[in-house]
């Protein structure tokens, strides 16, 4: 698979880059 | 590992990552520099790749997740860490690479970044700064003979 063709099935999310270091950083602190 | 750190081999810390896969913009744009140039390195342990599945699943989902860690798998060097240690720092001292991009304020600060520099020679940048300072044109005469030959790999194959 192609980065362009996993950019194309990620495009069906609507994430930021603060719902990505939210998560990073929960997931983190979970740990 | 290396006494001294290579500018040609970089880590993406695992919201940086996630951010090139969902988000694109600065993210996608930082990592499609070293997608286009063979002679870069980019470095993850198998923590900062569980890191970054995890996080993809939990904003998208597992299948997506799954395919996106194959495919860094195969483009990024392994490295190994002890259990527990932040796993886009270790990734970087254990690696001897010159760069570690990242989101998180607490490594990309004026004060971490002098914290840091006093154990190791690692430059913390975000994405955006990354691109903006990354300059395969400046580094080819420490890699490669001649004129720089531009980019040599399509970052989207």
């Amino acid at each position: 698979m192609s980065w362009d063709d996993l950019f194309e099935r990620a495009g069906a999310y609507d994430v930021t880059v603060a719902d990505v270091t939210d998560a990073t950083e929960s997931l983190r602190d979970d740990a | 590992m290396p006494d001294r750190p290579d500018p040609t081999r970089v880590v993406a810390d695992a919201d940086v990552l996630v951010a090139d896969l969902l988000v694109g913009e600065a993210a996608r744009e930082a990592l499609d520099r070293l997608r286009g140039h063979s002679w870069t390195t980019l470095v993850a342990s198998d923590a900062l790749l569980d890191d970054t599945e995890a996080v993809v699943a939990t904003l998208a989902n597992a299948d997506l997740a799954a395919a996106h860690r194959e495919k860094l798998a195969a483009w990024t060097e392994r490295v190994d860490h002890p259990d527990g240690d932040h796993p886009g720092l270790a990734s970087a001292y254990r690696s001897g690479a010159a760069h570690l991009l990242s989101f998180d304020p607490s490594l990309t600060s004026a004060d971490a970044g002098a914290a840091i520099q006093s154990h190791v020679s690692l430059s913390v940048r975000t994405p955006d700064a990354f691109a903006r300072l990354f300059d395969p044109e400046t580094l080819w005469p420490s890699v490669g003979d001649g004129e720089y030959p531009g980019r040599d790999r399509d970052p989207r194959a």
